[in-house]
C-alpha cells in the first residue's frame, strides 16, 4: 500500500500528475509543498535559479527521508520531485506530495520532509542575478 | 609480507566535484591517486591534501565542504578509509529545496 516516488528531473514539474501518484481510495488527505523561485535576494533581482545534484546520492537520501517520515507518521504515498537545471522565477523547483488517511500525518510529514531535504540532500542552487553576478546559495546550517 | 589489495597504501579513487567545488577544480570528475602514511591505508585526510595541492582554488571553500565516500557522508573532522575504486564526492554547503 505504501510507496515512495522519488524523481530528480530537468523537466518542468507537474503538480497534478505528482499528486496522482499518492492518491488512494484509502486516502483522506493529500498535502503539498511547492518550492518556487523568488525574484529577489538581499536587494538583488534574481533572473533564474540553476540547480545541480549528485543524483544517485540525492535519490538515496530522499528515500531515507521517506523511511524516516514513515517511522514517525502514518502515511500512504510520498512523492518528492526536485528539478535540476535552470528554473525561472515563479516556476517550481521542488514538489512534495504526501497522502494519509487522516490529515495530521500528512501535514506534519510534509513540513518535516522539506526541512530535512534542505539539511541532507546533495542538491545545490545557484542564483543568477540580473546584474550578471551569481551566488551559490546555502541552506541555513 | 602479504597485504590484501584492498588495504594497499596507495589507491586510485574517482573524485566528483559539485557546485562551487566544481568551479574551483574546473572539473566535474577525475581519478586521483592517494597514498596512506606509515603503512596505513589512505584516508580522506590524505585525499584532502592531494586535492588542495592539485587545485589550489579549492582552499577558499574547503573549510565548509565535506566528503561523501560511496554516497555516505563523512563527518567533518573524521577521516574515512579509502579503498581502490571508491567514489568520493566533494560536497560544498547544500542548497536544495
Amino acid at each position: 500500500m505504501s510507496h515512495n516516488y522519488i524523481c530528480i528531473t530537468s523537466e518542468p514539474l507537474d503538480l497534478l500528475s505528482i499528486n496522482k501518484l499518492v492518491e488512494r481510495t484509502t486516502v483522506g488527505a493529500i498535502v503539498n509543498f511547492i518550492g518556487t523561485t523568488r525574484d529577489s535576494f538581499e536587494g538583488k533581482q534574481v533572473e533564474t535559479l540553476e540547480y545541480e545534484a549528485y543524483v544517485p546520492m540525492a535519490e538515496k537520501e530522499l528515500l531515507k527521508l521517506c523511511d524516516e517520515a514513515r517511522s514517525k507518521w502514518d502515511l500512504q504515498g510520498i512523492a518528492i520531485y526536485h528539478r535540476i537545471g535552470l528554473v525561472p522565477v515563479c516556476e517550481a523547483s521542488v514538489i512534495i506530495s504526501v497522502s494519509s488517511a487522516h490529515r495530521a500525518d500528512s501535514l506534519h510529514a510534509c513540513s518535516s520532509l522539506i526541512d530535512r531535504l534542505k539539511e541532507t540532500v546533495p542538491i545545490w542552487k545557484k542564483e543568477r542575478y540580473t546584474d550578471g553576478t551569481s551566488n551559490w546559495k546555502q541552506n541555513c546550517p | 609480507q602479504h597485504r590484501p589489495a584492498t588495504m594497499a597504501p596507495r589507491v586510485e579513487v574517482k573524485v566528483l566535484y559539485f557546485a562551487s567545488a566544481r568551479e574551483c577544480a574546473d572539473a566535474k570528475e577525475e581519478v586521483v591517486a592517494v597514498e596512506g602514511s606509515d603503512g596505513a591505508p589512505p584516508t580522506t585526510a590524505q585525499l584532502e591534501q592531494v586535492l588542495l595541492e592539485r587545485h589550489p582554488k579549492l582552499r577558499a571553500i574547503f573549510a565548509s565542504t565535506v566528503f561523501a565516500v560511496n554516497m555516505n557522508y563523512v563527518d567533518k573532522g573524521e577521516a574515512a578509509t579509502l579503498r581502490e575504486g571508491d567514489e568520493v564526492a566533494v560536497i560544498p554547503p547544500i542548497g536544495g529545496g
